[in-house]
C-alpha cells in the first residue's frame, strides 16, 4: 500500500488522532444507515464473494452496526467520518474508481491511523470486511468452500444442513 | 461484624459451584457463602462478541495474569499467561471444554512407574462398574451429564472404561480437513477418536468457543447465575471482589474463620463457618494455605510435612507440524475446537516414560480470508492462497510426573485483585528430553504416512493451564496435604476442592475429573455435616 501515494483530498488527508473519533450524536439517522450500507455493499461487489448485493446478510450487518453504536465505545464518530471520506473519494474519482482505490490502492501508510482516510479504512472498511466474511462472505471464494468459519452462525433451525464439510472415509461410497 | 454460614467456599469456579449445587439440591436451606477475588464478566454480550470476532479481544482478558508479574526459577520458563481466569465462574469462562476421563492406571502412577504419586482413590471410586446394581454413584457419568459432554462411546478406550454407558450427547464428527491425519494415524496403528467436548446448551457452530454468544459451551457462570436466581436458595450468597487473606485456625488446628478484603471498599471482613472449602485453583489454594499460619501450623495450614506447594506439575506441549504444497480442496479447520484426537499412546504401556494425549491443532489448516481482503488482495490472489500450501499440526499433552523439588511459593507483592504473586521453581526431569523425543518421533510417523514435509517437531515449556498437585491427596500426612476426601490432614473442617488436590496430572485435561471429584465431595459433606 505504501508504494502508492495516499488517495483523497483535504477531507481524507485531514490529520486526526489515532483513537476513536468522538461525535456529539448518540445515534445514526436513517440516511446515514443507508450511506453506510452502500459502502458495505461495495465490499461484496469488489471481491465478488456474496450474491444479491449482500441482501442476505443485511440483518446481521444492522445488528453489528447497532452493537457498535449503542454500546460504548461508540463508533458514531467513525461512521460519520467514513461517510464524509467516501463522499469525497467519489467526487474525486467517480464511484467505481473511488472504491477500487479505497480497497486495493489507497496508499495509507503503515502505522496508527492518523488521517481521516486511514480512520475510514481501519475502523470501518476493515471491520465491515471482517463482519461480511464472518456472516457468509467466506463461502464466496475458491470452490469447494468450507461450510463454517469462525463466527459464522449456522443456525439451529437448519440442523438437517451439514454444519461443516464432514470426513468421509475412503471407499465408503458416500 | 462477623457473619456465620454453614459453608464458605473460597473461589467460584466449577469446583465450588458444583459442590454448592449438590448441597443446595440436598437441602435448599443450606447457608453458603462463595467468595471470589475477581469480578463478574459479561458472558454473552453482543458487542463483546463482535469485538471478539473483529479484534480477538475477550471481555475477560483483563482477568489473566499479567506477563512478567509472576516468576519462574529453575530450568524452564513456566507459562503463566492466559492459563487461568480470575473471575466469577473461574477458568471455565475461557476453557476449551475438552472433557476427557482419566484412565484407571492414572490413579496408580507410582505403583506402576515408581515416579509421581498414587491417588488414595481408584477409577472405580469415580465410576463403579457395579453402580446400577449397588446404588453407588457413577460420578464421571453424572459429571458428563452435567456438562453435556459430546463423545463417541465406541472408541476402544471408552468401551473399556464407560461400563457400557453412552455419552449424554452425540459426538461432533470429524471434519473433512481431519481426513488426511485420520488416515495417517491409521496407517501407523493409531486409533483416531473424537474429542469429547462439553456443550451446555444449543450449539450453533459459530466457531467462537472462547466467547460464545449463545452460552453453548459449558461455563460455570451460567450455573452460578441459576443458583443465585433460584428462589429456593435464599441462604446462598456469592460475593466478587472478595480476596481471602487468611484462614484463621484454632488451637486444635481447625479452621475457625476466614478474613477477606473487600477490594472495592478496602474493608476487611471476618466470616465463620462450620465447613470451609478452598476451591481457588492450584495456585491460589496453596498460596492461601501458606499464608495461613496458626498455633498448630507454623508453616501454613496443612504444611507440617512441607508438602504444600510441592510437586507442582502440568502438561508440556508437544507439536509436530507438516506442510503440503497444495490444498486443492481448500481444507480449513471449520470448528474452533479439535474434532480429532487419540488416546492410543495414553495407555499403561506408555505410562513409565510418559503418556501423551494427541489431538489435531484446532486452528490449522486455516486461511484468514478477511485479513487478506483488508490487505488489498484481489479475489484471484485470495483464491490462489486458498489453494496453495497447507499446514497441519498434531499436538499432544505430555504427562510429566510430580517431583518434590518442583514447587510453588509466594512471591512478595500482590496483583490487581489483591492476590499474592507466585514463584514457581521447576526443574525438568533429566529423562524428559529423551522421552519427549521418542513421543515426537511417534507423532512424526503420522506425517511421514501423510507424505507431508515436517516443518518442526518440538516441545514447549509447561504452563499453568492444567497445573496440579500443590495440595495433593495422600494416604497419610506424610505423603499428602489432603486425604482421600480432599480434607486437609490435621483438620476436621477444611477441604481443598481443586486440581491442587490431584496427585498427578495424567495426559488429559483435568476439568471433567475435577467436576466428578466435586460431586463426590458434595456427597461426602452431605453425609458428614448433618446438612
Amino acid at each position: 500500500m505504501t508504494d502508492t501515494e495516499m488517495i483523497g483530498g483535504p477531507i481524507s488527508k485531514g490529520v486526526v488522532l489515532a483513537n476513536l473519533l468522538d461525535h456529539e450524536d448518540t445515534f445514526l439517522a436513517a440516511h446515514q444507515h443507508d450511506q453506510l450500507w452502500d459502502i458495505f455493499v461495495e465490499i461484496g461487489r469488489a471481491w465478488g464473494n456474496i450474491a444479491n448485493d449482500s441482501a442476505s446478510i443485511k440483518s446481521s450487518w444492522r445488528e453489528f452496526v447497532h452493537a457498535k453504536t449503542s454500546e460504548p465505545p461508540s463508533y458514531i464518530g467513525e461512521y460519520v467520518n467514513a461517510i464524509s471520506v467516501v463522499q469525497e473519494l467519489v467526487r474525486l474519482y467517480g464511484h467505481e474508481d473511488a472504491f477500487h482505490k479505497l480497497f486495493f490502492a489507497n496508499g495509507i501508510p503503515e502505522g496508527p491511523p492518523v488521517t481521516r482516510l486511514a480512520h475510514a479504512k481501519v475502523y470501518v472498511i476493515d471491520e465491515f470486511i471482517r463482519m461480511q466474511t464472518v456472516a457468509g462472505g467466506f463461502k464466496g471464494f475458491a470452490q469447494p468452500a468450507s461450510l463454517n468459519y469462525k463466527g459464522y452462525v449456522g443456525g439451529s433451525r437448519y440442523n438437517e444442513t451439514p454444519r461443516v464439510r464432514a470426513y468421509t472415509p475412503k471407499g465408503s461410497g458416500q | 461484624m462477623t457473619e456465620h454460614f454453614q459453608f464458605v467456599f473460597i473461589g467460584s469456579g466449577v469446583a465450588a459451584i458444583t459442590v454448592s449445587k449438590r448441597l443446595l439440591e440436598h437441602n435448599p436451606n443450606a447457608s453458603i457463602l462463595m467468595l471470589d477475588a475477581g469480578p463478574k464478566v459479561e458472558a454473552k454480550g453482543r458487542r463483546y462478541w463482535w469485538d471478539y470476532l473483529i479484534f480477538d479481544r475477550k471481555p475477560y482478558d483483563f482477568c489473566y495474569d499479567i506477563k512478567g508479574e509472576n516468576e519462574t526459577k529453575g530450568d524452564i520458563n513456566w507459562g503463566y499467561f492466559s492459563s487461568r481466569v480470575m473471575a466469577y465462574g473461574g477458568s471455565t469462562v475461557h476453557w476449551g471444554a475438552w472433557s476427557v476421563r482419566y484412565k484407571p492406571e492414572d490413579f496408580n502412577l507410582y505403583s506402576n512407574t515408581e515416579e509421581g504419586a498414587d491417588w488414595p482413590i481408584n477409577y472405580e471410586d469415580l465410576s463403579p462398574p457395579d453402580a446400577e446394581a449397588t446404588g453407588k454413584t457413577d460420578y464421571y457419568y453424572e459429571a458428563e451429564q452435567y456438562l453435556s459432554v459430546c463423545g463417541d462411546p465406541e472408541e476402544s478406550w471408552n468401551r473399556e472404561m464407560r461400563n457400557g454407558k453412552p455419552y449424554p450427547r452425540p459426538d461432533f464428527g470429524w471434519t473433512a480437513a481431519d481426513g488426511v491425519m485420520i488416515e495417517g494415524m491409521q496407517t501407523v496403528g493409531i486409533e483416531p477418536g473424537k474429542m469429547p467436548i462439553a456443550r451446555y446448551r444449543k450449539c450453533m457452530t459459530t466457531g467462537t468457543c472462547k466467547y460464545c454468544p449463545f452460552g453453548s459451551r459449558f461455563n460455570a457462570q451460567y450455573v452460578l447465575d441459576d443458583l443465585i436466581a433460584d428462589p429456593r436458595y435464599q441462604n446462598f450468597e456469592q460475593r466478587c471482589h472478595a480476596t481471602v487473606l487468611n484462614i484463621v485456625t484454632d488451637d486444635k488446628g481447625n479452621a475457625a474463620a476466614i478474613e477477606y478484603l473487600d477490594t472495592r471498599t478496602g474493608e476487611t471482613r471476618t466470616i465463620t463457618a462450620d465447613t470451609y472449602v478452598v476451591a481457588a485453583g492450584t495456585y491460589e489454594s496453596s498460596k492461601l494455605m501458606m499464608r495461613s499460619t496458626g498455633p498448630k501450623w507454623e508453616n501454613g495450614v496443612g504444611n507440617n510435612t512441607d508438602l504444600l506447594g510441592r510437586h507442582i506439575v502440568s502438561h508440556s506441549f508437544l507439536r509436530v507440524k507438516g506442510t503440503t504444497p497444495t490444498n486443492p480442496e481448500h481444507w480449513v479447520q471449520e470448528y474452533d475446537f479439535p474434532t480429532l484426537m487419540s488416546r492410543s499412546y495414553d495407555t499403561p504401556e506408555m505410562q513409565k516414560d510418559g503418556k501423551i494425549f494427541m489431538f489435531k491443532n484446532r486452528v490449522l489448516p486455516n486461511t484468514d480470508i478477511a485479513k487478506l481482503m483488508m490487505q488489498g488482495k484481489t479475489r484471484d490472489e485470495i483464491n490462489a492462497i486458498l489453494g496453495g500450501p497447507m499446514a497441519i499440526e498434531m499436538q499432544a499433552f505430555y504427562e510429566e510426573k510430580g517431583r518434590f523439588e518442583n514447587r510453588l511459593t509466594l512471591k512478595p507483592g500482590t496483583n490487581r485483585f489483591g492476590l499474592p504473586l507466585t514463584t514457581i521453581e521447576y526443574h525438568r526431569d533429566p529423562r524428559f528430553f529423551k522421552r519427549a523425543e521418542d513421543r515426537l518421533a511417534r507423532m512424526s510417523k503420522v506425517f511421514d504416512a501423510m507424505n507431508y514435509k515436517i516443518e518442526h517437531a518440538k516441545y514447549d515449556d509447561p504452563g499453568g493451564h492444567h497445573a496440579t498437585s500443590t495440595c495433593r491427596m495422600g494416604e497419610t500426612e506424610a505423603d499428602g496435604v489432603t486425604d482421600r476426601d480432599m480434607k486437609v490432614f490435621g483438620t476436621d473442617n477444611l477441604y481443598v476442592c481443586s486440581n491442587a488436590a490431584f496427585p498427578s496430572c495424567t495426559a488429559v485435561n483435568p476439568t471433567l475429573t475435577l467436576t466428578a471429584m466435586s460431586m463426590r465431595l458434595g456427597d461426602h459433606l452431605i453425609r458428614t455435616t448433618n446438612l
